[in-house]
């Protein structure tokens, strides 16, 4: 059901961007709606099988990479539903309930240690098995911020599941950096040098992200940001606030989250706006998964795939193992806990962007860690989205009237 | 199914229930999360009557048998400290409130449990419906026909009550214009309404037998009436309150019902007839639509009044009682505010007119109800 374009005719091919933009705008959402209605999965899957399809195709997806502009709307896209996550997170729950937190730490802690042990088995290297492992922490949170939203999740499984992915993101995101300035001392530069880097990152990011939840609060307070014309003025802040990023060297992925944190504990009156604030956040994300499964590379997969399965099942283990274990004691039922183990597996767009930052600064060291992951991602990218949903939907976290229509 | 025979209760004893709203603490939409609190309550080890309703995001607390009013507002305190610290550990809010002031019907789930599912069964799309919010009130009764004397005796000052405790002008996302728009979802039931008018304990079980036979009725919880007796208890309930937005206010409308059962029982002031009921519907409407605004017709005399005036003027009347229950103050304090037009439903009408962002205003009702 999935388009293959493939069959398109050649002359096709050298047209512009624009051009396959509109095509991929036209292709996802019919294939969105296919894989929804026809396998009652999350739309998302069919924007992801369009990527990969497009890619495998080798239908101009380096055009739409190289383009400039369209990676920042794509930046955009994801920092939208960052914020849109950040600013569900309650952070003094952490404090009421404490067992979550421990949850929060078993669950990346387990991930984090199986994962490098397999990094070290396979023979990685530490540097690379240390990088992989801090990168398979992540739960996605842009699928499972876009999930939950899609099925219109409500109730303790999906409100643990946010918070627990956001953590895991920040939990990644510092280790990385930790990681790298490590590295760096490791490559002869002295401890104060290594600490640098990190340390100015840190700082960047968290300047930023209070510029931009002191000019989300102020707005709020002025206009009602339920209206569509609000909305597209905090697409505006989000879109500056990513030009800064990329000037300050900060980080795009904890700058729109911590903002969207810190709006929430700052100012207790809610926050509430158009979903993916609006059409044009939400056509936005469409393009943002299409390009994640454009991003996958077959060839990756050939060779890093049994070490990928390997990785999958231990990363899996992890998660459900670190829910189940202080599930009881933090309020859920066993069978809750287990969902949302399942819940949290999704790993793509954001273990593909930390590992671009590794490349960068490492390219061998970006290439193995990417090989080994790029199946273990290639495959969650499908996946992911379904284990969510059937999670939410399987302890009763999902509207009734949707299962009803999706019947129809 | 035979009536079960009218326990023995202590005269003027109280007990109070309170339905409860559980809302999500990101949009204060309803959320459904009554299985995860009891589960929490009952690891925490609350002690307490505490038992899920017809959709799975309400809850209903109960007092055990309270002397009077100091005894039932400490009760109720307690029973609401612990609820609190079980929705703690979830991030739930919980809150008052007749209503809630923007959740859609449709997107309500009912309870698990046999009598939940037969409910959605046979009322459809009304059980949905019934995600609102009362509280009642039990009566300690002298005897059978004693209940049903008091039952119709007070039926006359619903209207008073209805007022008094109203919390739920919002519906749906919109102001209805009623001070209380969640009687209209109870209405809609075929056995909603009032009892019959029989004043002795062997009429009544007549009574139900026949309705049993049609088959209509298996049990005394199948009437939804304002007042009903409840047999096993020896109590009249009284169920036409919205749920107050504080227990206090809780607390005070039970010592309000406690003093005028005591009037009704021990003057005798007037003898109640089938006649009473002439403008009964009348009455109640008023009330739901306009609060203390209504005008209450005087089934006796058929004198009209304005119920917010009517109800200083019962107060005072019945100022004996009160004091010899201890609750003088706390009667007093209603007539106030029954003078000054204040009710829960003005307070959230007040709060909505200074941010008229509905889910800020369940934060804020949340807020009043975890009030120290």
């Amino acid at each position: 059901m999935t388009p293959d374009l493939s069959f398109l005719p050649g002359w096709i091919t050298p047209l512009d961007t624009s051009f396959a933009l509109a095509l991929l705008l036209v292709i996802a959402p019919l294939a969105g709606e296919a894989v929804f209605r026809l396998l009652r999965w999350p739309r998302i899957v069919g924007y992801t099988l369009v990527g990969l399809f497009a890619s495998a195709s080798s239908f101009d997806g380096a055009g739409l990479e190289l383009s400039e502009g369209f990676r920042h709307g794509l930046e955009v896209a994801m920092a939208v539903l960052l914020f849109e996550l950040g600013s569900r997170v309650n952070l003094p729950w952490l404090r009421a309930n404490p067992w979550l937190a421990a949850t929060s730490v078993a669950e990346a802690g387990l991930s984090f240690s199986l994962v490098f042990g397999i990094g070290h088995y396979l023979g990685l290297g530490p540097g690379s098995s240390l990088a992989l492992a801090a990168v398979c922490m992540v739960s996605s949170p842009v699928v499972v911020m876009r999930v939950a939203s899609e099925i219109g999740a409500r109730g303790q499984v999906t409100e643990r599941l946010l918070m627990l992915s956001a953590l895991n993101t920040i939990y990644a995101v510092v280790a990385v950096q930790v990681i790298l300035g490590l590295l760096g001392q490791m490559h002869g530069n002295n401890a104060l040098e290594a600490l640098r880097p990190p340390l100015w990152f840190l700082l960047n990011t968290l300047l930023l992200s209070i510029a931009l939840a002191l000019a989300v609060g102020y707005a709020r307070r002025r206009l009602d940001l339920a209206n569509e014309n609000s909305a597209l003025l905090l697409l505006g802040l989000i879109f500056l606030a990513l030009v800064l990023v990329r000037l300050s060297g900060a980080s795009p992925i904890l700058v729109p989250l911590l903002a969207g944190m810190l709006l929430r504990s700052r100012d207790p009156r809610p926050c509430l706006w158009p979903r993916h604030f609006g059409t044009a956040g939400g056509a936005l994300v469409v393009l943002l998964f299409v390009v994640n499964g454009m991003a996958a590379d077959w060839r990756l997969i050939v060779g890093g795939g049994l070490a990928g399965v390997a990785l999958l099942l231990l990363r899996a283990f992890a998660k459900v193992a670190g829910t189940v274990l202080f599930g009881r004691r933090s309020g859920l039922s066993t069978a809750q806990a287990t969902a949302l183990g399942v819940a949290l597996l999704p790993m793509s767009g954001t273990a593909f962007l930390l590992t671009a930052s590794l490349y960068s600064a490492f390219p061998a060291m970006g290439m193995r860690v990417a090989a080994a992951l790029a199946g273990a991602a290639m495959v969650m990218e499908i996946l992911g989205p379904i284990a969510t949903q059937w999670a939410l939907s399987h302890c009763g976290e999902t509207p009734e009237g949707k299962e009803a229509a999706r019947g129809a | 199914m035979a009536l079960e025979s009218f326990a023995h209760s202590r005269c003027l004893t109280l007990g109070i229930e309170l339905e409860l709203q559980l809302v999500s603490t990101h949009d204060f939409d309803l959320v459904g999360s009554a299985p995860d609190l009891l589960r929490v309550l009952h690891q925490q080890g609350f002690v307490g009557d505490v038992k899920p309703e017809i959709t799975n995001s309400m809850i209903e607390i109960a007092t055990g048998i309270c002397d009077g009013h100091a005894d039932a507002l400490s009760q109720l305190t307690a029973l609401r400290d612990g609820l609190l610290e079980g929705a703690r550990q979830l991030d739930i809010g919980i809150c008052g409130g007749g209503s809630h002031a923007f959740q859609h019907w449709g997107e309500r789930r009912i309870s698990d449990g046999a009598r939940y599912q037969h409910l959605s069964d046979l009322y459809g799309y009304l059980a949905k419906q019934f995600t609102v919010f009362g509280q009642h009130v039990h009566i300690g009764c002298p005897g059978s026909d004693e209940a049903l004397l008091l039952l119709h005796g007070l039926s006359r000052y619903m209207p008073h009550l209805i007022a008094l405790s109203a919390s739920s002008p919002f519906v749906q996302g919109r102001d209805t214009g009623f001070d209380s728009a969640r009687l209209n979802s109870i209405f809609a039931f075929p056995l909603s309404g009032r009892a019959p008018f029989v004043l002795s304990w062997e009429d009544f079980k007549r009574y139900f037998a026949k309705m049993a036979r049609t088959g209509v009725v298996e049990s005394m919880k199948d009437f939804y009436w304002d007042i009903r007796p409840k047999p096993e208890y020896g109590t009249i309930e009284v169920r036409v309150l919205d749920t107050p937005l504080t227990v206090e206010r809780a607390a005070a409308l039970a010592a309000l019902i406690q003093a005028l059962a005591r009037w009704l029982i021990v003057e005798k002031p007037f003898r109640p007839t089938e006649d009473d009921y002439l403008v009964y519907a009348f009455n109640r409407f008023q009330a739901c639509r306009f609060g203390y605004g209504g005008v209450w017709v005087d089934p006796s005399s058929g004198e009209r009044g304005m119920l917010g005036d009517e109800i200083v003027r019962l107060v005072s009347r019945i100022g004996h009682h009160a004091a010899e229950l201890g609750t003088d103050a706390i009667c007093t304090r209603l007539a106030n505010d029954a003078g000054a037009r204040r009710n829960d439903a003005q307070w959230l009408r007040d709060r909505q007119a200074t941010d008229p962002l509905l889910p800020e205003l369940v934060r804020q009702q949340c807020l009043r109800w975890a009030e120290p």
